[in-house]
């Protein structure tokens, strides 16, 4: 009995030892500032760092955001976003640490320093900019309303069939569906995790329609075609949206180097093939 | 929903990115239950042994971190308290350690109770023959409370695979959240989180597993099990 | 020589007074017994001894040594004190032999090789044999139990063994097994404390009896003495159990 106590115990500090392990080759400690967000107080990057050293930039995203942001097989991050980060990147010679955040808390890890910038089809908005900052705006998409093709009803009539439709929990999306409602739209709200398991609930019939943003909607029915001939875009809601690089607001030289790379860059005839090649263009 | 093939096969080459995520689940499940175990453990005994005092003492650190949102938990401790203090550990560290001080609330309890239902006539055999405290609950009470644990204990494990989840608000790249960058990777949903649910489910089952092994081995011969 | 010796002994709980100045002496080698009705305060009496239960007032000494000073080694003192439990409290995770080894080896700090060689011989002494030694407690007869219990009690060597009503929880064919072993510890001359029911026994083993009724003794005496009484509570009291105890002859 007392040797089955002892064999617990030391799986038990096996674990813990692997767990330390694990821990210092998979994640090594990374020095990181913490610093008051105060604007007048100097910043990571405030200021143009010394001449000659490296300049080091973590780029935060949320990976599930194609075709701006997604992960290969092998771990690395693509997408319109990742490509234009890496860029301006090589524009002056910056080295970008890659770190998945989750979308929950990843404007207080901005805020906090655990990353630096942050581009990951983040819409401009007042609340965000309160306390992050947004470089210019490099893409702009609009609200809109899909249903199957075969629904020949008006936008209207839909939003005030009682039927569900569907939105991806907790996006601008979901947002737009509560202001309807609250405006005494007639209809049920279906979220979902994703835009894709929102899709799929259009197709598969468990909603009449599906609140998306173009910027979602377009690539994705450029990759599936087959999908495309079964749906129709209704109408669209409100006005465009911005995308935003963001920093934090006292890093001025961060956000000038991107927004004068930024500008370069959209107004360079690459910046067409850019987006072509993401089904944005 | 027609399932493309190209999709499928792009499923198969996410399979090590997945893989990948076992290993910091693992270390967070594992450091974890070390961790409260450590906690656990010593607390109960001060809380069935010690002085009122102490006891409320312990009772307000059970009662924070029971009750507070293990997500709660993780922002205050990482952004918070932790620098605070001076030190910022990174976000794996953090997460184990939180997680293993709000397993640690959990496990007292049970050790808590476990020692509670060792019948006081032990103790009492136990100090007639002239053995000390000290003495008296390592010899006679934990061992025969930390067998009466194991499947309680074994309920924490699934637990805090469970919350091992949540960790991704730090930044950690856990089993969960591969699979969801999968899955919006490839455009599918079902087959991922199928993956993952059996993922989930084979882990659970060779952790709880072991554990009932290990309750199977250690039982004493001739004691009905069963409500008392 | 005076191995134990209690003076008046008080304990209450909450409202009820159990002990009401309790005094006692024992002498080496021998044997009392203390009968008396359920509630008499026997076994709260008898916890007091060895401090499992701390008297609220009186003074106890144990060879010698005070156990109720505040300055008393109590650990140090239990260990000359054997006691059986009426409810056996057997340590439900060891077997027979290790329960009577753990004593030997954490609290006297007695080598494996010693603890095993005694507990060999005590475990002998209270006709327990070999083959039930490996065996765990669930797996033992309520006699076997209580012998091993008293096993254990007995290889600390203490210098005085009390016993709280030593059958009361066994079924009754099983407590000769366990009196016979009592009774023969007494002949060979350790000093005794029993608390029990069982009125035929106390008339064979017992040096003196003592009576105690609602916290108080209320007389005693060798058994033939007993058996004349004069005093008539004691009288009453013996009447009355020859009546209510089966099997049990005066």
């Amino acid at each position: 009995m007392g040797k089955i106590l002892a064999f617990l115990l030391l799986g038990i500090i096996v674990g813990l030892a692997a767990g330390y392990l694990v821990a210092n080759t998979l994640a090594p400690t990374k020095e990181v500032s913490t610093q008051e967000n105060c604007l007048y107080q100097l910043g990571k990057f405030s200021s143009a760092p010394k001449e000659g050293s490296q300049v080091v930039i973590v780029y935060g995203f949320d990976a599930n955001y194609p075709p701006f942001t997604k992960i290969e097989p092998n771990g690395t991050p693509v997408g319109l976003d990742v490509d234009i980060i890496n860029l301006i990147a090589k524009k002056y010679g910056w080295k970008i640490v890659y770190k998945p955040w989750d979308w929950s808390t990843i404007v207080t890890a901005l805020e906090r320093g655990d990353i630096d910038i942050i581009a990951s089809g983040m819409t401009i908005n007042s609340a965000r900019s309160q306390k992050i900052w947004f470089s210019i705006p490099y893409y702009s998409y609009v609200h809109q309303v899909v249903v199957r093709k075969n629904d020949t009803r008006t936008l209207d009539q839909i939003l005030n069939s009682g039927e569900y439709i569907a939105v991806q929990s907790g996006s601008t999306a979901d947002e737009w569906a509560d202001r309807l409602l609250k405006a005494g739209y007639k209809f049920e709200k279906l979220g979902l995790d994703s835009y894709v398991s929102a899709m799929e609930a259009l197709l598969d019939g468990r909603a009449s329609a599906l609140i998306t943003d173009s910027a979602f909607l377009g690539p994705y029915l450029k990759k599936n075609p087959d999908i495309e001939s079964k749906l129709r875009v209704v109408g669209n809601l409100g006005a465009p949206y911005s995308y935003g690089i963001a920093t934090r607001p006292q890093d001025k030289w961060l956000r000038d180097k991107i927004n004068e790379a930024l500008e370069e860059l959209m107004n360079s005839p690459y910046w067409n093939e850019l987006l072509k090649k993401w089904g944005l263009g | 929903m027609g399932i493309r093939m190209t999709y499928i096969y792009s499923l198969f080459q996410y399979i090590p990115f997945i893989a990948e995520g076992v290993l910091w689940t693992a270390s967070l499940v594992l450091g974890g239950l070390g961790i409260g175990f450590i906690i656990g453990l010593p607390l109960a005994i001060a809380q069935s042994f010690g002085g009122k005092k102490l006891g409320k003492v312990l009772n307000a650190y059970v009662w924070f971190f029971r009750g507070t949102p293990l997500l709660v938990l993780l922002s205050l401790f990482y952004w918070a308290i932790f620098p605070s203090f001076g030190f910022k550990l990174d976000p794996l560290k953090t997460s184990i350690l939180v997680l293993g001080m709000r397993s640690g609330a959990y496990q007292s309890q049970i050790f808590k109770d476990s020692i509670k239902s060792v019948d006081y006539g032990q103790i009492l055999a136990a100090k007639a023959i002239g053995m000390t405290q000290r003495k008296l609950i390592l010899y006679i009470v934990l061992p025969q409370a930390l067998r009466i644990s194991i499947p309680a204990w074994s309920n924490e494990y699934a637990v805090i695979l469970k919350d091992s989840a949540i960790c991704f608000a730090l930044g950690v790249m856990e089993i969960l959240t591969r699979v969801r960058y999968v899955s919006t990777a490839t455009g599918l949903a079902l087959i991922p989180y199928l993956f993952a649910g059996i993922l989930f489910f084979v882990l659970t089952f060779s952790g709880t597993g072991i554990m009932d092994f290990i309750h199977k081995r250690t039982r004493i011969p001739g004691m009905v099990e069963g409500l008392r | 020589m005076i191995v134990l010796r209690a003076e008046d002994v008080w304990k209450r709980y909450d409202d009820t007074i159990v002990l009401r100045g309790v005094s006692l002496n024992l002498k080496k080698g021998e044997t009392k017994v203390i009968m008396g009705p359920s509630g008499a305060g026997k076994t709260t009496f008898l916890k007091c001894l060895n401090l499992l239960v701390k008297p609220d007032k009186g003074r106890i000494w144990i060879d010698g040594e005070e156990i109720t000073s505040p300055k008393a080694d109590i650990t140090r003192l239990r260990q000359k004190i054997g006691f059986v439990f009426q409810e056996l409290n057997l340590f439900h995770h060891l077997t027979a032999i290790g329960n009577v080894m753990i004593g030997l080896t954490k609290v006297k700090g007695m080598s494996k090789s010693d603890a095993l060689k005694k507990a060999k011989e005590t475990l002998k002494r209270v006709h327990i044999e070999e083959e039930l030694w490996r065996k765990y407690p669930a797996q033992l007869s309520g006699g076997q139990k209580q012998r091993v219990a008293i096993a254990r009690a007995l290889a600390m060597d203490p210098i005085v063994m009390l016993y709280d009503e030593p059958t009361s929880a066994l079924d009754p064919g099983l407590s000769s097994e366990v009196l016979l072993v009592i009774k023969e510890l007494s002949e060979r001359g350790i000093t005794s404390l029993i608390v029990t029911h069982e009125m035929g026994f106390a008339y064979e083993v017992a040096d003196e009896i003592v009576v105690m009724n609602r916290g108080r003794i209320i007389g005693g005496g060798s058994p033939e003495e007993l058996r004349n009484a004069k005093n008539d509570e004691v009288r009453n009291l013996l009447n009355k159990w020859n009546g209510l105890k089966d099997g049990v002859l005066v």
